[in-house]
C-alpha cells in the first residue's frame, strides 16, 4: 500500500508537470517566470517536432488504398502497383505515393474492433475510449500540450472540417480549453482572427494596453493559474491575430499553389504545411465523404487520386524544406471497409482488419507493418489496436507514451499502462 | 418472512475489514465538537481560525464592503451588482447591511435560476440534457437535498410536481457503469470507476465488490420507448481480476448490504409475457407500472440510513463549500474516502451533522456558508507567503461560469436606474444564454484557451451586446456626463461595482481626452478594457 501511495502523490515528475499544466505563476509574465519557463523547456523540448493528420473521414477503404487484395473475391476491380520499395505494392489508385514510398511506413494489421462512427472517431482521435466519468483529451490536445509553448504565438491545435459529416468528436478532454482546437468548420478563416472594422489598429492597440495594466495591477498580491492563463491567452491576441496571414493561401507563391492543386482538400493541407512550417504542432485536416455504402469504387475512384497527389505533393514539398523529419504526416480514418462487397457496389464499416499511413518524422519509411489474410478479413500478423498506434504516434514525436498526466491525484497516463510502441514502425 | 411487510433485510455484518475503513470519517473529533445550535457561519470562523492559530498563520484581511457585495452577488444571484446597488451598499451605514442584502439576494429569482444551475451542471457533469425543468421547481420549492435525491432516482413522474425528474437516470441508463459512476460522484463525492476493472489501485476503500454493488442497484432499471422501468429480478455478475466470476451483492459504499425479497429468475414462459408488454407499453406509450420491489427504492433506505448518510451529507457540504470557497475541504470533490481527509476534519462532522439534523434545508447551507468571516477575506495576501488554497485564509479567485460571464457582461453594459431595475435585471438575465455560450465551464485547475481572449478582441457579438449605444447603455450615459473624471467614475462602477481609485481615474480620464476625436468609441474602448480584465473575468 505504501509504496502504490508514494507514487501518486510523491514523484517529483508530478511538480514539474504540473507546473507546466498551470501555466506560469501570475505575475510570470516578465523576467523571473520566463527563467522558470526556460528551465521547464529542456523537459518539454521536442525541437519543434509537429503532425499533420489527414483524417478521412467515414472510413476510408484499405483496399482501394494501402492493402489492395487484386484477384481475390473481395478485391474489387483495382490492380495493385509497386511501390519504390521492393514487393511492396499498394493500389493502383495512387501512382505518386508508390512512386515516393521511401518515407512511408504502411500500418496493415488495425484491430480497432469498432464500427460505429461516432464512438470509433472518438477512439481512434483519443486512442482509448473514454472513461465513465474521464473525458480523454484527443492527440490534438496532447501534442498541443506536449510540444506547443505557453506563450506561443500561433495557435497549437487548428483543426479543419468543413464538410458536415462526421463533426464533433475532438477535444481536449481533461485537459481544458487551452488545448483544446482552433476549429475551423465554416472557412479556412478562424473565427474572430481578424480585427473588426470597427476599431483602428492604434486604438486596438491602446485598448489591449489598458487592459494590461488593470491586469498587473490585479495581479499583486494573487496567485493562481487560471489567472496566468488569463493573461496568457490576451497576450496570445497580437501573435494569434498575426498568424492570419498563415491561413491565407493566396500568400503562397502560385507555384507551390499549383503543385497542390485546386482543391478545397489541397488547400487545406497546404496551409497546415504553412501552419507547422511557423511552429504550429498539431494540425487536422478532415476529408469527408469515405462513408462508401453504395459505389465504393466510384467513390474511391475519385477520392483516392486526390489524396494519393495532395499527399505525395505535401511529402515532396515538406522533405524540400528540410522539415520532413521533424514533421510526421498520418492519414487515419475512424475504421477501414468490409472485405465483402454488398449489393449496392459498397463496402460497410470494419475495423477488423484495416490500414494506415505514417510518414516523415521519426518513421522508418519505405516499409510496411502487419498483414492481412488472402481475402482481407482479418489480420494474420503484427496485430494492433488504437492504443499501440498511439504509443507510435507519440515515440515518433519524441514523447513518452508512458508519461503521466495528474487528473487531482490520480496519475494518468498518455496511452494504456503497459501500451508498447510498435518497434517495427519506428526509425 | 412476510415479503409485503419486510421487503428486505439488511445485513450489517457484511464486510468488516472495510467498515473499519469508514469509522474515522465520523468518529474522530466527536467529543470536542462545537454544539449543534452553533450557528453555521460561526462554526466555520471558529473551526478555520483554530486552524490558522496552529499553523501560525496571518489571515488576509476584510474585503472591502463593495468586493464583499459584488462577490455574494455572483454567488447567490449569478451576477454582479448593478452601479446603483453597489454605491447604495457602500454609503449604506446599517451594521447589519451585510445579511439584509444576503436575504435580498437569496429571495431573488435570479438566486433561484442560479441555483438550480449550480445544481444542474454538477449533476449533469458534462453529460448531454438537462435538469432546468425539475430543479427550477424543486428549488423554488424549497425542497430538501434528501427530497431531490429520492425523487431523482425513483424517477417518478406519475406526480406531476416530479416533471423532468427522471432525466438524470434517462440520459445515463444506456450505459450502466456511466449511471452508476456518475450517482456515486454527484451525490455521495466518491468516484468508484477505478474499481471497475479491478481493485481501486489507491484507495483501500474501493474494491471491485464496491462498483458492481452499487450497480446492482440500477441494473434492473432499463428505458421503455420515453420512460424508465425496474425488472422485479436480475443481478449482476463479473468476473474480478483474480478468481471466478461471481455474483455482486446489493452493496453500497459504506459495505452494507441488502437482499431483495423474491430473487428468483423468471421462467421462459414469464420472459416471454414481458417482453409482450414491453412490446404493449412501447406501443402505446405508457408509463411502465412501478415494481413491487425497487432496488433503487432500497439504495435510497440504505444511503439516506442514520449512520450511513454521512457520505450523502458530506458530499452536498464539499460541493457548496467549493462553489463558495473556491475549494473543496475535500479535493477533489469525487475523492472523498479514508485516504483523502477533509483539509479541515473537525468542520466536515460539524457542517454534515448541521446539514442532516435541519433536514437537508439548502437555502439554510447556503445562507450560513456566505455568512462567515471566511468567506469575507480578500483575495489579496499582502502577508510574505501566500497560504496554501486548503488554509482559507484569503479569499480564492473564482472563475465566472458561462453563465455568470453572460449575465454579467450584458449588466456590466447597461446603465439602470430607478425602480425598475429587479425586473431589467431579470429580462436580461434571461437573455443571457447565448452570450454565455461562448465560455468554458470552469474546472479544477481551469485554463482559459486564447478563443475567449479572440472572442473579446474580434468578435461582433461581443460588440453589440456589451458595447451597444442608446437608451439604457452605458456607452451612451457615460458619453453624457460633462468631465472625463466623472466618465471613469461611472465606468468602474458599473464594470467592476466599486469606486475607482485616484489613480485609475487619472488614466482612464487621460484615455477619454486622447481618444477624444470620437467620445462613443473611447467610452467603448476604456469599457471593452474593464470588462477584458481579469478583476471582472474572476469572482474574486
Amino acid at each position: 500500500m505504501n509504496k502504490i501511495r508514494k507514487n501518486y502523490c510523491g514523484s517529483s515528475e508530478h511538480d514539474v508537470s504540473r507546473r507546466q499544466f498551470l501555466g506560469t505563476a501570475a505575475s510570470g509574465i516578465a523576467g523571473a517566470s520566463l527563467l522558470a519557463q526556460n528551465a521547464l523547456s529542456a523537459e518539454l523540448k521536442k525541437q519543434g517536432k509537429s503532425m499533420i493528420l489527414l483524417w478521412l473521414a467515414g472510413g476510408a477503404s484499405q483496399f482501394e488504398t494501402f492493402d489492395p487484395k487484386p484477384g481475390a473475391i473481395t478485391g474489387g476491380p483495382f490492380q495493385s502497383i509497386q511501390t519504390s520499395t521492393p514487393g511492396v505494392r499498394i493500389s493502383e489508385l495512387m501512382p505518386k505515393m508508390a512512386a515516393r514510398f521511401k518515407d512511408t511506413c504502411v500500418i496493415r494489421s488495425l484491430n480497432t474492433k469498432n464500427g460505429d462512427h461516432g464512438s470509433a472517431s472518438q477512439l481512434m482521435m483519443r486512442g482509448r475510449k473514454d472513461e465513465a466519468s474521464l473525458k480523454y483529451p484527443d492527440m490534438g490536445a496532447v501534442l498541443a500540450r506536449e510540444l506547443g509553448k505557453p506563450e506561443s504565438q500561433v495557435p497549437d491545435y487548428v483543426s479543419f472540417y468543413l464538410q458536415s459529416e462526421g463533426r464533433n468528436f475532438s477535444g481536449s478532454g481533461f485537459l481544458g480549453a487551452r488545448f483544446g482546437p482552433m476549429e475551423l468548420s465554416k472557412s479556412v478563416m478562424p473565427e474572430n482572427i481578424n480585427k473588426p472594422d470597427h476599431i483602428s489598429e492604434i486604438d486596438f492597440q491602446d485598448r489591449m494596453a489598458l487592459r494590461n495594466l488593470w491586469s498587473k495591477n490585479f495581479e499583486k498580491g494573487r496567485v493562481s493559474g487560471t489567472l496566468a492563463s488569463h493573461q496568457q491567452a490576451f497576450l496570445r491576441v497580437n501573435g494569434i491575430m498575426d498568424s492570419q496571414k498563415l491561413f491565407d493561401v493566396t500568400n503562397e507563391p502560385q507555384k507551390i499553389r499549383n503543385q497542390y492543386g485546386p482543391t478545397q482538400f489541397a488547400e487545406q493541407v497546404l496551409i497546415a504545411r504553412r501552419l507547422v512550417e511557423s511552429g504550429v504542432p498539431f494540425v487536422r485536416v478532415g476529408r469527408a465523404w469515405w462513408d462508401s455504402h453504395g459505389q465504393n469504387f466510384e467513390t474511391h475512384q475519385e477520392l483516392v487520386p486526390e489524396l494519393d497527389h495532395v499527399m505525395a505533393t505535401l511529402l515532396t514539398d515538406l522533405e524540400d524544406r528540410g522539415m520532413l523529419k521533424n514533421t510526421l504526416v498520418v492519414t487515419l480514418s475512424e475504421f477501414g471497409r468490409t472485405p465483402g462487397i454488398n449489393s449496392s457496389l459498397g463496402r460497410d464499416h470494419f475495423a477488423n482488419a484495416w490500414s494506415c499511413s505514417l510518414s516523415g518524422c521519426g518513421i522508418k519509411g519505405g516499409s510496411v507493418y502487419g498483414k492481412t489474410d488472402e481475402k482481407g478479413d482479418k489480420v494474420v500478423e503484427g496485430e494492433i489496436g488504437a492504443a499501440r498506434l498511439f504509443a507510435t504516434i507519440y515515440k515518433a514525436l519524441g514523447i513518452n507514451p508512458q508519461k503521466n498526466y495528474y487528473v487531482g491525484s490520480r496519475p494518468v497516463p498518455l496511452t494504456d499502462p503497459g501500451t508498447e510502441p510498435v518497434k517495427e514502425v519506428l526509425a | 418472512m412476510n415479503t409485503k411487510t419486510i421487503q428486505y433485510t439488511l445485513k450489517t455484518s457484511m464486510i468488516v475489514l472495510m467498515g473499519m475503513f469508514f469509522l474515522p470519517l465520523a468518529s474522530k473529533g466527536e467529543e470536542k465538537m462545537l454544539p449543534p445550535e452553533t450557528s453555521i457561519e460561526k462554526a466555520i470562523d471558529y473551526y478555520i481560525e483554530a486552524s490558522w492559530k496552529e499553523k501560525k498563520l496571518k489571515p488576509a484581511v476584510a474585503a472591502e464592503d463593495t468586493v464583499w457585495l459584488r462577490r455574494v452577488s455572483l454567488d447567490l444571484a449569478g451576477r454582479i451588482p448593478t452601479a446603483s446597488e453597489a454605491k447604495s451598499f457602500a454609503e449604506d451605514k446599517d451594521p447589519a447591511k451585510k445579511q439584509k442584502a444576503i436575504e435580498r439576494l437569496i429571495a431573488s429569482p435570479l438566486h433561484l435560476r442560479h441555483q438550480a444551475q449550480e445544481i444542474e451542471t454538477f449533476l449533469m457533469n458534462g453529460t448531454k440534457g438537462g435538469m432546468s425543468e425539475y430543479l427550477t421547481k424543486a428549488i423554488a420549492e424549497n425542497r430538501s437535498w434528501d427530497r431531490i435525491f429520492k425523487e431523482i432516482i425513483l424517477a417518478d413522474e406519475s406526480d406531476a410536481s416530479n416533471k423532468g425528474s427522471s432525466d438524470f437516470l434517462k440520459t445515463r441508463v444506456k450505459d450502466l457503469d456511466k449511471l452508476t459512476n456518475d450517482v456515486s460522484v454527484a451525490f455521495f463525492g466518491v468516484n468508484v470507476s477505478c474499481a471497475q476493472c479491478h481493485d481501486h489501485p489507491l484507495v483501500a476503500d474501493w474494491k471491485q465488490d464496491h462498483f458492481y454493488g452499487m450497480k446492482s442497484f440500477f441494473s434492473r432499471t432499463y428505458e421503455v420507448g420515453n420512460f424508465l422501468a425496474e425488472k422485479e429480478y436480475g443481478v449482476v455478475k463479473f468476473l474480478p481480476n483474480k478468481g471466478k466470476e461471481k455474483q455482486a451483492d446489493f452493496m453500497f459504499l459504506t459495505g452494507k448490504t441488502v437482499k431483495p425479497a423474491g430473487m428468483t429468475e423468471p421462467t421462459k414462459e414469464e420472459l416471454k409475457k414481458e417482453k409482450e408488454m414491453v412490446e404493449e407499453w412501447k406501443k402505446n406509450k405508457t408509463q411502465p407500472p412501478k415494481p413491487k420491489n425497487s432496488t433503487r427504492a432500497m439504495l435510497l433506505e440504505l444511503a439516506l440510513s442514520k449512520g450511513d448518510q454521512d457520505f450523502f451529507a458530506k458530499a452536498f457540504v464539499n460541493q457548496i463549500w467549493n462553489r463558495f470557497y473556491g475549494y473543496g475541504l475535500v479535493m477533489p470533490l469525487d475523492q472523498m474516502h479514508s485516504e483523502n481527509p477533509p483539509s479541515h476534519p473537525e468542520l466536515m462532522n460539524w457542517l454534515a451533522r448541521d446539514f442532516a439534523n435541519n433536514g437537508f434545508n439548502i437555502p439554510r447551507l447556503v445562507k450560513g456558508m456566505v455568512s462567515s468571516k471566511v468567506y469575507g477575506l480578500s483575495s489579496r495576501y499582502e502577508g510574505e507567503s501566500t497560504p496554501l488554497a486548503k488554509d482559507f485564509a484569503m479569499a480564492r479567485l473564482k472563475p465566472l461560469t458561462p453563465m455568470q460571464m453572460g449575465v454579467s457582461l450584458r449588466l456590466a453594459g447597461q446603465f439602470l436606474t430607478g425602480n425598475e431595475q429587479e425586473k431589467k435585471v431579470d429580462e436580461i438575465s434571461r437573455g443571457s444564454k447565448g452570450l454565455a455560450d461562448q465560455f468554458a465551464q470552469p474546472t479544477e485547475d481551469f485554463q482559459i484557451g486564447v478563443t475567449e481572449a479572440l472572442f473579446f478582441s474580434n468578435s461582433n457579438r461581443f460588440q453589440t451586446e456589451c458595447l451597444g449605444e442608446g437608451k439604457d447603455k452605458l456607452v451612451t450615459a457615460m458619453t453624457a456626463l460633462a468631465t472625463p473624471e466623472e466618465q471613469a467614475d461611472l465606468a468602474v462602477w458599473s464594470v467592476l461595482s466599486r469606486s475607482a481609485t485616484s489613480d485609475e481615474k487619472a488614466v482612464i480620464a487621460g484615455y477619454l481626452k486622447k481618444h477624444g476625436a470620437n467620445a462613443q468609441d473611447a467610452s467603448k474602448q476604456v469599457l471593452w478594457s474593464l470588462m477584458a480584465s481579469p478583476e471582472f473575468r474572476f469572482n474574486h
